[in-house]
């Protein structure tokens, strides 16, 4: 896709979201209002920059018993997918939960599959894949879990899932089935990887005499574990197999990921707006910059500049592998 | 709101089937299976050969009963052998679509696999079961699943087939679960609710830690579905009647097991646990003699799967003792009713005494300070034991102290069992051994030495 393509789609989808967002949702409505901003006033991607940054906070802020959305839920409950616990502790009570449609669903459906194809995984793969139960991500890769379209129906692979929250059980588990069955993917949250890495060292082997996967994909969330390039360096000497790293937002149903190049993580700028800000205004390409996120196809709970607390830069440059969507550098 | 007349049965034909037709179908399908197994599986087709019996010499229900009963560590031979699938697996690896293994906390996992048509069997196997204890389409419901588990895989399907939103709560025993727990049912007000008893009870002491009140919580719930990993006894349900005050028409039993893929569920009616009987074969043997016991007598439960084409197993040994019933219950449907008692491992030999930690729990139905407490029996030798040793968790907010507790509680157990008792008490569930999400309601202490 051309860059100017990318704008035009992202223009259209921007206009469409704010007006949805608007007329749906309590929580944006106010927000517009403070802000003096109408729908109408939003008509090109230069007027991106009037829209107020969102927060996390700023949405828990407005939690209430009887609102637990704070606001944000556009649709029937009836309507929708899924709901998240999310995961950190919720000692204050106030946990941030976000809500899934049938449609949202699609939207993650479509970025991970192309990040699937980006790897080359086909029929017959066998793909061993570990995520927690509450999370969202699994639930449109593996079939094993719902009726639904998933990357492996679209992609044919054979699928073993994993439970990644309850590692002390799971991880000699992992070990096992790892080396009794040779998946040729390992699709996995960077904690688990870490247990399971340990986990074999301390039965005094290397990880890559267990077993190796030819391709490991590291999955970060937001509240889990993060990977350091020390850690990265230590893994690759320990697998010997192909890294690829992941970013998983799931308060907004985003996906970032490396491409074969190994440059910076790729996003689907047909689906989102992705912008790097500092104190709420945009920085200069290659400028550091907290990650903000607008899903531009979200109808459940939308996201419009939705702040994260990545620090990154933004390179809009076209890839070496070709791709014209921008990578995140971390 | 306004309220649909929904449909009685999720599928009226087949759940009300006459049982002359449910035993040809069964039959039908158990020779498919046979069929399937004898000529694609190498441990099945070891172990027919063996007894020297064809899938053609099965020519009713009843000769079915020649065929050896396998249990888990039998296929373990072939797994050491380097067939990670244990010689169970009956298709073409490129067919299978999803990989699921048990925990192996009694040894090495085993590995089972599912097809495309597997999972569509197990899904209608739930949609029928959950729709039997009132979950509806665009319900929201509140469940803490665990990806691994081959139960699982059926399950999720088959409530998505029913069109229920689910909101999948962290599990025991990760921090905080029981206040997310508390917190979600407030926010969320979920229509229906499955869960296991563990959680269920971490559940009432954040209840209590928290101010909040069980049954006000639970209010907006139509269905609890609860056990998974345990069993929902008589005593667990009075305390969850009288102790959380919930209404006894919301409280259902329900459970199933990973390798069989088997669920079992507790309709209006509630006496016993309903199996699809056209998808499994239940049989029930003497402990001993290993020979079918009579209608409603108790014995090992037996299941063969007659419709996966994956890993199936026929004749498994579940090490469940219950009992089971052909008779058609009163809610109509035909299929039949398995009553739990306890595992085969659970037995434990007290002054000549057989007791399972059932036989104890039941002598608490009508003990408000003690109905439903969990506890844990210890197998402290092996042979003949002098007292029951056990561990058992005292809540301090009725009125007893624990002094009084320990008094009442060993008063009964001596008087209705006539067994001396030698008992811990603890303050939280917690402090009880479990394995995974799962009291383990027998510990066995003379395995180690």
């Amino acid at each position: 896709m051309l860059r100017e393509d990318i704008e035009r789609v992202q223009e259209q989808r921007l206009q469409r979201e704010v007006k949805y967002a608007y007329n749906y949702s309590e929580f944006y409505r106010k927000k517009f209002a403070d802000a003096g901003l109408k729908p109408d006033d939003v008509k090109s991607l230069d007027d991106l920059s009037r829209i107020p940054v969102t927060s996390k906070e700023e949405v828990l802020s407005k939690f209430s018993d009887s609102d637990p959305f704070s606001g944000r839920l556009c649709v029937p409950v009836d309507k929708l997918w899924y709901i998240i616990l999310p995961h950190e502790a919720t000692l204050s009570g106030r946990p941030l939960y976000t809500a899934y449609t049938y449609n949202d669903r699609r939207v993650l459906l479509e970025q991970l599959t192309r990040f699937f194809r980006m790897l080359g995984v086909g029929a017959k793969d066998l793909v061993m894949t570990s995520g927690q139960s509450w999370e969202l991500t699994p639930r449109v890769l593996e079939s094993a879990f719902t009726i639904q379209e998933t990357v492996q129906d679209r992609l044919g692979f054979i699928n073993m899932p994993l439970e990644a929250s309850l590692v002390f059980i799971d991880m000699p588990r992992a070990i096992y089935l790892g080396e009794q069955l040779k998946p040729r993917i390992f699709f996995t949250l960077v904690s688990y990887f870490d247990q399971v890495t340990q986990g074999i060292k301390s039965q005094k082997k290397v990880p890559k005499d267990v077993f190796q996967p030819e391709i490991i994909v590291l999955r970060e969330l937001m509240d889990d574990m993060r990977l350091t390039d020390e850690k990265q360096k230590e893994y690759k000497s320990e697998w010997g197999s192909e890294f690829y790293r992941m970013l998983d937002v799931q308060d907004t149903a985003f996906l970032a990921m490396e491409c074969p190049e190994h440059n910076g993580l790729h996003a689907w700028e047909d689906m989102f707006i992705i912008e790097a800000l500092s104190n709420g205004e945009p920085v200069a390409e290659g400028k550091r910059g907290k990650l903000t996120i607008t899903n531009l196809w979200s109808e459940a709970t939308p996201a419009i500049r939705w702040q994260t607390d990545y620090e990154v830069t933004l390179d809009k440059k076209r890839c070496k592998c070709g791709g014209n969507h921008l990578r995140i550098k971390l | 709101m306004f309220m649909v007349d929904w449909r009685k049965y999720w599928n009226e034909p087949i759940e009300t089937i006459s049982r002359k037709d449910l035993m040809e179908l069964q039959f039908k399908r158990l020779k498919k299976q046979l069929n399937n197994i004898y000529h694609n599986s190498s441990y099945y087709r070891g172990v027919m050969r063996e007894s020297g019996i064809s899938p053609d010499d099965i020519k009713s229900l009843g000769d079915f009963t020649k065929f050896p009963v396998t249990y888990k560590d039998s296929v373990r031979e072939l797994i050491n052998a380097g067939d990670p699938f244990g010689g169970l697996l009956c298709v073409p690896f490129e067919d299978i679509k999803s990989i699921y293994s048990t925990t192996g906390t009694t040894g090495i996992p085993s590995i089972h696999a599912q097809t495309k048509e597997d999972q569509e069997y197990s899904a209608e196997q739930t949609a029928r079961l959950t729709w039997m204890q009132g979950f509806r389409p665009g319900d929201v419901l509140f469940w803490p699943p665990v990806r691994w588990n081959g139960f699982i895989f059926g399950v999720t399907p088959g409530l998505e087939r029913i069109g229920v939103v689910s909101i999948t709560n962290i599990l025991y025993p990760l921090p905080n679960y029981a206040d997310k727990m508390v917190y979600a049912l407030k926010h969320l007000r979920p229509d229906v609710m499955a869960v296991p008893i563990v959680i269920f009870d971490g559940f009432l002491e954040s209840c209590k830690r928290l101010g909040e009140k069980p049954a006000e919580i639970c209010e907006s719930l139509r269905a609890i579905s609860i056990g998974y990993g345990d069993v929902l006894t008589n005593s667990y349900r009075q305390k969850l009647i009288k102790e959380a005050r919930l209404e006894p028409e919301k409280i259902f039993s329900g459970g199933g097991a990973a390798d069989t893929m088997i669920h079992l569920a507790e309709c209006e009616v509630r006496e016993g646990t309903h199996i699809c009987e056209d998808l499994y074969l239940a049989e029930i043997l003497d402990l001993d003699t290993k020979e079918p016991v009579g209608e409603n007598e108790r014995g090992e439960l037996i299941l063969s799967n007659l419709y996966m084409r994956g890993t199936p197993l026929i004749r498994w040994g579940s090490e469940d003792i219950s009992t089971f019933s052909r008779e058609t219950c009163k809610c109509g449907r035909t299929h039949g009713r398995a009553t739990w008692i306890g595992r085969t491992g659970f037995q434990l030999n007290v002054m000549g005494k057989w007791i399972l930690p059932l036989d104890v729990d039941d002598l608490f139905i009508d003990v408000p300070e003690a109905a439903g407490t969990p506890f844990t029996l210890f197998k402290y030798k092996k042979g003949v034991m002098e007292k029951l040793k056990m561990k058992m968790v005292y809540d301090g907010s009725k009125g007893l102290t624990k002094e009084e507790f320990r008094a009442k509680v060993s008063g009964i157990i001596k008087e209705k069992l006539g067994v001396e008792t030698d008992i811990e008490i603890v303050d939280s569930i917690d402090d009880l051994p479990k394995i995974a999400h799962k009291y383990k309601r027998v510990e066995d202490l003379t395995k180690e030495s």
